[in-house]
């Protein structure tokens, strides 16, 4: 039996405060929140994200264990199973449905991949959204985002692009 | 089979496993095999390996792999239940093996280091990079040029 993860929805206002700020990271809290008010405006079914927290719970229950993958992994923590969450409830809408694997390091990513082997891999490690994908040929992509509860507009565009619902 | 004549099938069987012969140097033609144990890395349907089962160990910064170029199928199972499997602690069963040529794997920077333990054919792929983004886009590479395998008795 898997247990429901709790997950808190982080506001980016949060952490747009004025005070002691520069005008630069004023600007990025700014375009952080637009993001995540555009985000919340689209209209949604949250049915698929809850079924996909819904493993998530059942991999922090299943992979909670020093060397659960039967090699060195380390376990999933409570902490990356938030997170997980946390970024599952910020996808956006009109994409492919992710699959959801725990990784050796203990943390829990995202995959996406399509028919003509285009596949993407994106996990929260804290406050860092760490990705990478290739998209055949050549064309291929890695790197980190901040992530304060709003998916960065990097990788809402290779998700949109790249793996649109069909 | 009694238990004990079982158990004492299996570990004759492991030393004869163990007399085998492999070159230390890695050519790039081989087939490089990752066992795997985890339900959630394979896709059976699809036939398709998640990356995140490449992705090196965080305590020994390399991913565990057997060197099955000229080795039958019933013998690559075999290494797989008798020196993956046996060694888990709770004795989980592996389900499959993703396996990939070794050209693949030197076109992405890493490096296959041969090890004698627990078996002449094991090895690990090391020269990974430290940030986590740039494992994920090799593990990337990997999972792409991989075949699935799925473990016999798990068809059955």
């Amino acid at each position: 039996m898997s247990t429901p993860v709790e997950a808190s929805t982080i506001d980016p206002s949060m952490f747009w405060l004025p005070v002691g700020f520069s005008d630069e990271s004023e600007e990025t809290a700014r375009e952080r929140a637009k993001e995540y008010r555009a985000d919340r405006q689209t209209p949604a079914s949250f049915a698929w994200r809850d079924l996909i927290i819904e493993e998530v719970a059942d991999i922090l229950e299943t992979c909670s264990d020093q060397g659960w993958d039967g090699y060195d992994g380390e376990p999933v923590s409570p902490l990356s199973a938030h997170s997980a969450a946390e970024l599952v409830r910020n996808l956006p809408e009109g994409i492919q449905t992710p699959t959801v694997v725990p990784e050796p390091d203990g943390d829990i990513a995202l995959e996406w991949r399509t028919e003509d082997n285009r596949l993407f891999s994106l996990s929260v490690t804290g406050p860092t959204l760490i990705y990478a994908g290739r998209f055949g040929g050549a064309s291929r992509q890695h790197g980190e985002e901040p992530f304060f509860g709003t998916i960065p507009r990097t990788i809402l565009q290779i998700l949109t692009q790249h793996f649109p619902a069909a | 089979m009694g238990p004990y004549l079982e158990r004492f099938s299996k570990f004759s069987h492991s030393i004869f496993l163990r007399l085998d012969w492999i070159s230390r140097s890695v050519s790039p033609s081989e087939r490089i095999s990752r066992f795997i144990t985890s339900k959630r890395w394979i896709n059976e349907t699809k036939g398709s390996i998640s990356p995140a089962a490449f992705i090196p160990s965080a305590k020994t910064k390399a991913t565990s792999v057997y060197r099955t170029s000229g080795c039958k199928e019933s013998r690559v199972w075999s290494l797989g239940t008798l020196f993956v499997e046996r060694m888990r602690r709770d004795k989980a069963k592996i389900l499959g093996r993703a396996d990939v040529r070794s050209d693949i794997v030197f076109k992405e920077e890493l490096k296959i280091r041969p090890l004698l333990f627990p078996h002449p054919r094991h090895a690990d792929l090391t020269n990974w990079p430290e940030e986590k983004d740039a494992q994920k886009d090799k593990a990337l590479a990997l999972a792409q040029a991989s075949a699935l395998r799925i473990v016999p008795r798990a068809q059955s």
